[in-house]
């Protein structure tokens, strides 16, 4: 790949044809030292194909009317052409160039000199550069299982290179169940897209993590030994289950497995919850969907065994009144239930909590939903070396660690899918959506980033006056009804600190460019 | 006497333009201090007044031109707030303080460098005329 | 919502006796949200003091959520004690309150207290109630004729109603009585404009001694 950043020149016909002539910039631009070549999109909204395959995969600089930047045409244009590094830059032609114009001889030149300020600006000045910058670009997912592969095609969509690192080859985590059910090749289909995806690079299952931080990023050696650069490490791994002794018991990853191969589980089937304490209300709901999923598509009869464990139905109520409806049975047996096994047929035998009354159970299959489901020892390491708090399993510092003030986030770690709560696909995505802005907000040129910039709302003093829900030019603010203040929308905020300026009770400070900080920098500038 | 000069600009074209200017090889005089703001917007009158008393003789807010702010308005509210600010100033009769707002776009190093070092001449003058 | 605007600068400083102690007292609740009289306001009001060159040796700041009620006012006590003086940047009834409950210093307003009104927009605040104690607004839709109508007519539009602009300022004056109208007609109510109102009870409206509320069943 060429050092040299290559200028897409965006005009209008009324703009820069009238004040330019393009045959003279396009020489200046190929004589550049600084740039690789110009491209002159004249119809902004249909680029010329054959035009715009010089520039795929290329650096670029796009340069035009701040109006195609509002528009979004810049952002467009490099999703379509798979631009795997581009920024754009809206300068204003026509006033910049008669500004300018004055300085220096000639339009073109100028123009020229405009554009390779910018390619300089944005990527230095040697090809030397060009490794730094792209590795710095490099994004690490740490896990292949559905939160992490929709991580990497949501940055690798934004123009973002990404590797993807799974320690065993682990697919899904229970949690995403419904829609496994749904679409059982979905994280094949993932894993497919991800692969075919000139973006990013699925590293071999037993690559290792050894961060060591260095600037703007982090150094990871993975277990072939080499190391490679990544400016943010988004962490996504998957709880997992430990797959039953027994043969013939399955979890319900083996269960995904096989849904998506199509084998039928028919039969008489055990589910069983054999926890101590609290069951969640997500496993829970796997369950049940399971136990579902297996009487409907799998004509199995299902029994759903519980131990002792306190199990909340807060948002299962009406699936398990549709699960007993459809006559699956709920027993919640007392103290242990004993497995034996033997010729490779269970039966079970316990105790009814309820009725006091023994059951046997005699050739189930056995599904079972193990006590600890947790993170494996390598991604809890890996937590440990980032500095990235947990509790359980998920990060302490919630949602996508820009959020909220918290002393020990790292800048440029970031939480996904399970480790930050969440799983369902659309979800997901969203949070994808908001990673990649997150990121690319981290090398914009002026030094500010949003996680470091998120506003922050003082519950007590703020009035409630809703000023800051409508000055937001993104509509990022919003009014918590439960609280009476208002609240950050932290996928939507892009961090200007409008709101901070106009609240009329102050309530609002931007972190890290709080008050105290704003008025201590400049007290210690002005005096 | 020299007269503190800050110049808060925002992490944009104030930005680019700065470094730009530095790359020309323009050095500012040491009064002039520069101070990094996401967006022009958000500096509000609070933060202009009490960086004004605490030493501040004049301050420039420097943001991207009226139809380039990235966060499309910043700009033209820290426009209006410094002229809300300015005209305070003079109804008090504090002469000495001056407040401006400059719009610059990101490749402006000259242009940024000649409108610093007026401001930094009229803060002067201002300056001298209160004490005469 | 009470809607304030602040005295013009010359004017605050003019009133200003040239003390030792000044105390600007900032108000977090009405005058906040119009902008006028909150704690950003007070931070600035208070660097442009300090700038001014009026001789006052210190000047400090602080804001309570209202002025208008004594647990409020009650936290200013230390302060108030150290001050000569006391800007208030309250509504008037803050203002007096604070003045009532520290009676031995001096208390200035800072600001003009206009209207009760509501937020239309981000920094656009309108004049909707007087006050009148005799509120009538299912008869005209739900917006006054006393605010609203330039001559407060219960039985409008004037002659000078045209293209549903007042005659007192034909560009940007709403009749209100033309926005009555239409509003009626929208819900189907129209009839009640043929019914002639009545002059209204303005004895409830300010009318010489302040007015009071007494629920007797809270004073036992």
């Amino acid at each position: 790949m060429n050092g040299k950043p290559a200028v897409v020149l965006c005009s209008h016909a009324r703009c820069a044809p009238n004040l330019i002539d393009m045959e003279r910039l396009a020489a200046s631009v190929a004589k550049s030292e600084v740039l690789d070549r110009l491209v002159v999109l004249e119809e902004p909204c249909r680029a010329v194909p054959e035009t715009l395959t010089a520039i795929r995969k290329r650096k670029v600089v796009f340069a035009g009317c701040p109006l195609l930047k509002e528009n979004g045409f810049y952002e467009q244009t490099a999703r379509r052409l798979v631009i795997s590094r581009a920024d754009w830059l809206a300068i204003n032609l026509k006033a910049d160039v008669l500004d300018l114009y004055q300085e220096t001889k000639g339009i073109e030149g100028t123009v020229c000199a405009v554009l390779e300020s910018l390619g300089q600006l944005l990527y230095g000045t040697q090809a030397a550069n060009d490794t730094a910058a792209v590795a710095h670009r490099r994004v690490l997912v740490y896990g292949s299982g559905m939160s992490g592969l929709t991580a990497a095609l949501g940055l690798a969509s934004e123009g973002i290179s990404v590797d993807v690192m799974e320690t065993d080859g682990c697919p899904a985590s229970p949690g995403c169940l419904g829609e496994l059910l749904q679409n059982p090749r979905l994280l094949d289909d993932l894993r497919d897209k991800a692969r075919r995806d000139e973006r990013i690079l699925l590293l071999p299952s037993g690559a290792r993590a050894d961060p060591t931080p260095v600037e703007g990023g982090f150094l990871i050696r993975s277990s072939g030994g080499d190391a490679r650069e990544y400016g943010s490490i988004v962490f996504a791994p998957e709880r997992r289950e430990t797959p039953p002794e027994e043969s013939g018991a399955f979890t319900l990853t083996q269960l995904y497995g096989y849904m998506a191969s199509g084998r039928a589980v028919g039969g008489r089937v055990v589910v069983l919850l054999d926890r101590d304490g609290e069951t969640e209300p997500e496993v829970f709901r796997d369950v049940l969907l399971a136990a579902a999923h297996l009487t409907r598509r799998m004509q199995a009869e299902v029994l759903v065994l519980c131990r002792n464990a306190r199990v909340s139905l807060a948002g299962t109520q009406e699936l398990y009144d549709e699960c007993r409806q459809m006559g699956i049975l709920f027993i919640r047996y007392r103290d242990t239930v004993s497995v034996a096994s033997g010729y490779g047929d269970f039966v079970l035998r316990g105790i009814d909590d309820h009725t006091s009354a023994a059951f046997v159970i005699e050739k189930p299959k056995i599904l079972v939903i193990p006590g600890r489901m947790g993170l494996a020892p390598e991604a809890r390491a890996l937590a440990g070396a980032l500095a990235l708090r947990l509790e359980g399993d998920r990060a302490a510092q919630p949602d996508c660690l820009w959020r909220e003030v918290n002393a020990t986030n790292r800048a440029g770690v970031f939480a996904m899918g399970d480790a930050r709560g969440s799983r369902a696909g659309a979800e997901l995505r969203e949070s994808s959506a908001s990673l990649a802005r997150a990121i690319q907000e981290r090398l914009s040129p002026g030094g500010i980033r949003i996680e470091e910039h998120i506003p922050v709302v003082n519950k007590e003093t703020c009035a409630y006056c809703l000023t800051c829900v409508r000055v937001c030019p993104f509509g990022a603010m919003e009014k918590d009804p439960v609280e009476r203040t208002a609240k950050v929308r932290a996928s939507a905020c892009r961090a200007c600190g409008l709101c901070a300026a106009e609240c009329p009770a102050q309530a609002i400070e931007i972190r890290n460019l709080g008050s105290t900080n704003l008025r201590a920098g400049m007290q210690a500038l002005v005096r | 006497m020299e007269h503190a000069v800050l110049v808060i600009h925002c992490a944009q074209a104030g930005a680019s333009a700065l470094a730009r200017m530095r790359q020309l090889g323009y050095r500012l005089p040491t009064s002039v201090r520069t101070f990094e703001m996401p967006c022009t917007g958000r500096v509000s009158e609070p933060i202009l007044m009490e960086a004004l008393q605490d030493g501040a003789d004049g301050i420039l807010v420097v943001g991207c031109r009226k139809d380039a702010c990235r966060y499309l308005d910043g700009n033209c509210r820290a426009e209006r707030r410094a002229a809300r600010v300015q005209d305070l100033l003079r109804d008090a009769g504090i002469g000495r303080k001056t407040v401006q707002m400059h719009f610059t776009a990101a490749d402006e190093g000259s242009a940024l460098y000649r409108a610093v070092h007026g401001f930094c001449e009229k803060v002067a003058l201002q300056g001298q005329a209160e004490e005469a | 919502m009470i809607v304030a605007e602040q005295k013009p600068i010359q004017e605050i400083l003019a009133a200003l006796p040239e003390v030792d102690n000044l105390l600007v007292a900032g108000c977090d609740t009405c005058v906040t949200v119009c902008m006028a009289g909150g704690d950003k306001e007070a931070r600035v009001l208070c660097a442009a003091i300090r700038m001014s060159g009026k001789k006052i040796r210190n000047v400090e700041t602080v804001s309570i959520e209202r002025q208008c009620d004594r647990e409020f006012l009650s936290e200013l006590s230390d302060k108030v004690s150290r001050a000569d003086v006391v800007l208030s940047m309250a509504c008037g009834a803050g203002v007096q309150m604070l003045s009532d409950f520290f009676p031995a210093t001096i208390v200035q307003p800072a600001l003009n207290t206009l209207f009760m009104g509501s937020t239309e927009e981000a920094g656009y605040w309108l004049e909707r109630c007087l006050g009148c104690g005799d509120c009538s607004l299912e008869l005209t839709a739900g917006i006054c004729p006393k605010t609203r109508c330039s001559k407060g007519l219960m039985n409008g539009p004037c002659g000078g109603s045209v293209g549903g602009k007042c005659e007192v300022d034909p560009k940007s004056l709403d009749c209100g009585w033309d926005l009555i109208y239409k509003r009626l007609k929208s819900l189907g109510r129209i009839e009640r404009l043929m019914d002639i109102q009545p002059p209204r009870n303005w004895s409830r409206a300010h009318d010489g001694r302040p007015r009071s509320v007494i629920r007797k069943d809270v004073r036992l």
